[in-house]
This record gives C-alpha cells, structure tokens and sequence, in this order.
C-alpha cells in the first residue's frame, strides 16, 4: 500500500501543542448556554456573556483517550457496513448540493426530492461509493423538515451508510422515531449505526449552538458525529496551509472534548473540508492543489491520534464536467487517498460543491478507481517478481497465455477501467464511449431507470409517513 | 462429457480439454459431435464472454489455444471418418517482411483455429514471394497479412502487388492487421478487410465464407 505523509513529525508535534495552547488562551465561542454550562461544570473556563470556553489541556486529551479508535457505520444492508479504524478507507459522495443539471433538459436548476431519490438510487449501485452523504437539497420540501425527508427517502433507496445533518434539537425525537421505524426496534438504533450526522464548526472557532445541542441529544442514541470543520486559508483560516490545518485541528479538538465530556465514548469521526480563498475572485476555492495538501494534512493529523477521519476531495470549481473538473478532482483527490484518510468524500459536485451531475458521479468512480489503483501500489514480494516465469517463457514468446497472467489480473494486477475509452481509432470512431460525458449521462440514466431498489416495506413507509407529518405539525410555522 | 469439454476449453486448460477428447474418441464418441457440441460451444462461450468485458484476452487466448489443441486430435479422425466434412475455411497468414512481430498474428491464428479454420501460419519476416507461392501451393479462401510498424506497413501493398503480378489476387481474399493499420489503410492499399483484433478477424473470416 502506497502511503504519502504530508507532514513532518516535528510539525505534527507542533500543531498538537499549539492547539492545547489555543484552546486554553485563545479557546472558542459558542452561543449555547446549555453547552457553556456542561463544560463549565467539567472545568473549563467560561464566559457565559462572550459566549467563549477555554479548555484545560488536562480536559482535551482525557477527551482524546474516551474517544473510540473502531466503530461501525452501519448500512440497513450490514454488507455495506464501514469498518472505521481497520484499516479500510472509504468514498463518500459529496454532500448538501443545491443544483443539479437537468438529465432531460440539461439544464442546472434548483434540486428537489425527485432528484434526490434519483441521486440515490444511483449511488446506490455505484460499487465504490460506500457512503451516502445527501449529495443534493429536496429543496422542495419545507426546510425546518428538509433532512428528515431526505433520510426517509435515502433509507428507501439504499442500503449504505447515510449521514445527513441534523440542525436543531427539536428535530432529534422525529430522526430517532424513524431511525425506530427503519430498524423496527429503538434499540438497535445504537447497536447499528446507520445514521451518522455532521457537525461543522464556524471557522474561525466558532460553533452553531443548535447543530452542537442537536448532536449533543443524538450521543444518547450513540450516533456518531462528523466533526467537520470547513476554514478557507487566507478568509477564514491563517493564509498558510500548515495554520489552516491547526486551526482544522482545534476546532475538531474542541467538539471533540465537548462531546466526550458530555457522554464519553460517543465515536467521533475527525472531518476536513479545508479550501482556500481564490485571491482574484474573492471566493472559496475548492479543487486546489493546496485543498489535497491541507486535507491529507488534517487526517495525518486524525491518524497522529488514531482517530477515524473524512477529508473532502474530488472537489471541482468548474462550472460542469469536463477538463477543469477532472484536473481538480484528481489534484484534490489523490492527496488525501493517499494520506490514508479513512474515508474521501467528494465524489458527483461540480461549482464549488454545489452542483450535481449525474453523469459526475459516473466519472468519479472511474476517477477513484484510478487513484485506488495508484494507493494499491507495487506488490512486492516473490510471488510477484515473477522470475521464474520469465525463466519459463525465455526470449521471444508472450506472456498472455501462462497461468500467472491470468491468476494476477483476476486478482486485480491491472485496474481495468469501465469508462475511459482504450480502444482503436477505427473502433472509436463507432463507439459509445466516443463522448464519455455523454456515455457516463446514458449509463446514468440507465441505473436510474432500471435498478431502483426499494429497502423499506410500504407499511414502512407508511409508517415514515406519519412520523413526518407529525414533524412538520410540531416544526413548521 | 461435451459440458466437460466446454468447461475445461472456457477454464483455458489444454491439457484437461486435450484429455477430455481423447477420451470422448476412445470412446467412440463421433467427432463431428465432439466438435459441433463440445468445443464449438467452448470457443464461442469465451468469445461472447469476451466481448461482454468480462473475459479478459489472456482467458480468451487460453480458450482458443485449448481448441486449438482439442482440433489438432479431432481433425485427422473427421477426415478420416466424414467424407463431406469440410473446415470452415483455409487461411495463410504470416507477418510481413521485415517485421518480427509474432504475438498479434499468433493469437489470430490460434483463434482461427478454435474456429474451426485450416490455419498455415508462415511465421513473421514473410517475404511477398513467400505469400505467393504459399497461396499458389495452399489455395487458402483468405490470406491475413499482419505489420505492428508503421515502417512494415507498405509490405502488406507489395504482397497484395505480388498477388496480382501473379494472377492470384482474385482468387484470394486478403484481410490486414496490426496496431497502426486501420480500415482506411485497408482500403487504400486494396485489402478486402481490416479487423482491430482477434475475435473480429474470426468474425470477418466467417463473414467471407458465407
């Protein structure tokens, strides 16, 4: 297995001890009086009026220690479940689009819940995608029930891991009531974890009180937390890649040791989702080669301390698919994949993590498998050297026909691409792959018309139904 | 017995597809059904498998080598026994002057073979004179003429020349192959065919037997 590092042992070493530093001179702000409270009582410093809490270094690293190195996100099918902290890694779509590129019209227009279903049905048979991350909004449903109804939906198209955002305590009953109803047993919502929420703090150091109180209540239900910091280096973040990961490093540390104070053990998951600020245009910039750089960076530092990670990559600011996009996915992709993150998020945006194509989606898997290829490496040892083979076969002759050959490629030797189109000029010219984007939009659709799974049974359904009135009644105004 | 057959052509394996049908003519068995319901079925199994990418060539080149091993024991008893059999087609084909490329054309031949052709392979550095006199002699339905460089390529026109210097040329249907070479190339230099590779050669082959 090919394994970069990003950063050097002295600078881990460093960013650890600033952040013990930073967070107890510097610490954080969050306008929570319930979170002010809790971590009052635990010995923190706090201004109940500034809204800031500084952390004893004693506190964070008995934080780190309650943290879990191994758990499961579990998929209502058990064959997808993740294996956090084995020494699997994972791709995960991208998340919370808010536009999609008409599949009829082509056209980009606000995405609904049609689309939704569709874009799960679709990673629903993408065989590296292993973690559904709602990649578009339902924009169509009312917001204050938004990620309620795209869970609904996610669970009745797929039987992977889905991690969504809750986004204020009062919606935590209505999530576990239909956690209940999926699973057919409010016990096994903790046993199994097929639910997982994101946490993003505000860069810089600051927190959404209702998305931390909301995450705070689902520890009851060992749900496991995203914690997902986004800083843009040179806006939000220190304009140098390696201040940018520090800063990644403390807001994670600092959550991290809310929620093992609050309830010890709850599996965490340490999230990166760094960028930088295109200094011409003023905006954020993803698909950077910094991007790569600081997210490898940020799982490096989840691995410094065994903590189960998720960077952001394959990302893209190009404005569809194509030359841009691929560049940018693989500049921002391959980085952080080989860094060893436990999982990559990234996979079917375009436009700043805005946009889904579905065709995207297509052309990520390819792209993925280029760079899984890339991380599996040179497998060494005799049984690949292969010299006795090349003894056997001497000059002239070929190798296509000896067993090694064979045996080797069945165990995946070569990747063999689905997509990318290698064949003759002559075959080209007739083929279906003449225009990838265009073959990757028909094998889209394709799924999405023909292998619709349904995981959930009507009166499942039914049930799911109910529990989401009731949510709208109670939340809606 | 012929599902035995088939399964030991579509694992690749020569020796067990070799034994299979020494055992089936020892037996008695007719080899003309040997061929139509054992083999045949192998070879167009791991063809079809192929070009649904889920075979991959060297699993379609060991498919072909082991019928190709299977005919080399059915061919003299179908002479022997059934008058009217006929092969599917004589083929000649070779690599052209000046080319030592022997891979491409090999596994053509080997394919050939598995389909049911009487394959004469001349081997690579064929000269036009050679093409000649092997079409005179053999009288082979088709002759395949392969070049891997770019440099080798005008060899395929001058046997095509030869061939018709000789008065051959209509008697004889010439396909080409080879990386650089292309259905365009074919057409310029008077071929009647080009195929990309070695289950479309088979195809075309078919194709002008008709």
């Amino acid at each position: 297995m090919l394994k970069i590092n990003v950063l050097s042992e002295e600078d881990k070493a460093l960013i650890h001890d600033k952040t013990l530093q930073l967070l107890q001179k510097t610490g954080i702000k969050i306008n929570s009086r319930r979170i002010l409270e809790l971590m009052a009582q635990h010995g923190c410093e706090v201004d109940a009026q500034q809204g800031t809490i500084k952390f004893p270094p004693d506190l964070v690293l008995k934080a780190l220690e309650a943290a879990p190195r191994k758990f499961v996100l579990g998929g209502l099918d058990p064959v997808r479940d993740l294996r956090m902290g084995e020494g699997f890694s994972y791709l995960s779509t991208d998340g919370q689009g808010c536009y999609v590129c008409d599949l009829e019209t082509g056209r980009r227009r606000e995405s609904t819940m049609q689309d939704f279903a569709d874009s799960v049905v679709l990673c629903d048979n993408l065989d590296y995608i292993s973690l559904y991350w709602p990649i578009i909004s339902a924009l169509d449903a009312p917001s204050e029930v938004r990620t309620l109804r795209e869970l609904a939906t996610a669970y009745r198209y797929t039987g992977k891991h889905v991690q969504t955002d809750v986004f204020t305590p009062q919606q935590v009953p209505f999530f576990i009531e239909l956690l209940e109803v999926v699973l057919g047993d409010r016990k096994k919502i903790s046993e199994r974890n097929i639910f997982s929420v994101v946490c993003c703090p505000v860069s810089p150091l600051g927190y959404d009180p209702e998305m931390m109180e909301a995450a705070l209540e689902l520890t009851e239900f060992h749900v496991p937390i995203n914690i997902l910091p986004m800083p843009i280096a040179g806006a939000t973040a220190p304009v140098s890649l390696l201040g940018s990961v520090l800063l990644n490093n403390i807001e994670v540390l600092a959550a991290l040791a809310i929620f093992q104070s609050y309830r010890p053990g709850t599996p965490l998951i340490y999230g990166s989702s760094s960028g930088i600020l295109d200094m011409r245009t003023g905006l954020f910039a993803v698909g950077s080669p910094e991007e790569g750089l600081q997210n490898a960076a940020c799982a490096e530092m989840a691995r410094f301390y065994g903590l189960p990670s998720f960077a952001s990559g394959l990302a893209s600011d190009a404005k569809e698919p194509g030359i841009q996009a691929t560049l940018e996915k693989v500049a921002s992709g391959i980085i952080p994949w080989l860094g060893g993150t436990d999982i990559l998020g990234g996979a079917g945006l375009v436009e700043t993590c805005q946009c889904l194509y579905f065709e995207q989606l297509i052309i990520d898997e390819e792209l993925f498998g280029y760079i899984n290829r890339i991380r599996e490496g040179i497998r060494g040892g005799e049984a690949y050297l292969l010299d006795e083979v090349i003894a056997e076969i001497g000059a002239g002759g070929h190798y296509l026909s000896h067993k090694s050959t064979k045996r080797l490629l069945r165990e995946g030797e070569h990747y063999i691409p689905k997509l990318v189109n290698r064949e003759s000029y002559d075959v080209w010219l007739s083929s279906p792959k003449k225009d990838l984007r265009l073959y990757a939009r028909e094998k889209a659709k394709q799924i999405i018309r023909e292998s619709r799974k349904e995981y959930l049974a009507p009166e499942q359904q039914a049930e799911m139904e109910k529990v989401m009135q009731g949510a709208e009644k109670a939340l809606c105004k | 017995m012929f599902e035995e057959i088939k399964a030991a052509i579509l694992d690749g394996d020569a020796e067990k597809t070799m034994a299979l049908v020494k055992k089936a003519l020892e037996e008695g068995m007719d080899p003309l059904e040997v061929l139509n319901k054992g083999c045949i079925p192998g070879i167009e199994k791991a063809g079809a498998l192929f070009e649904a990418e889920e075979f991959f060539l060297p699993e379609l080149i060991t498919a072909g080598e082991a019928t190709k091993a299977a005919m080399e024991l059915l061919l003299p008893e179908l002479r022997k026994k059934e008058d009217a059999w006929q092969s599917a087609g004589k083929f000649v084909i070779g690599t052209v002057e000046g080319d030592m490329h022997d891979i491409g054309k090999s596994i053509v031949a080997s394919m050939l073979s598995a389909a049911g052709f009487e394959v004469f392979d001349l081997g690579i550095d064929v000269s036009a004179e050679r093409f000649v006199e092997e079409v005179k002699a053999k009288q082979p339905h088709i002759v395949g003429l392969s070049a891997l460089l770019t440099s080798t390529m005008p060899k395929q026109q001058e046997v095509i020349e030869a061939l018709k210097e000789a008065g051959l040329r209509d008697k004889v249907k010439v396909l080409v192959g080879g990386a650089p070479v292309s259905s365009e190339w074919a057409e310029k230099i008077g071929a009647d065919g080009y195929a990309e590779d070695a289950v479309a050669a088979v195809k075309l082959a078919k194709k002008i037997m008709q």
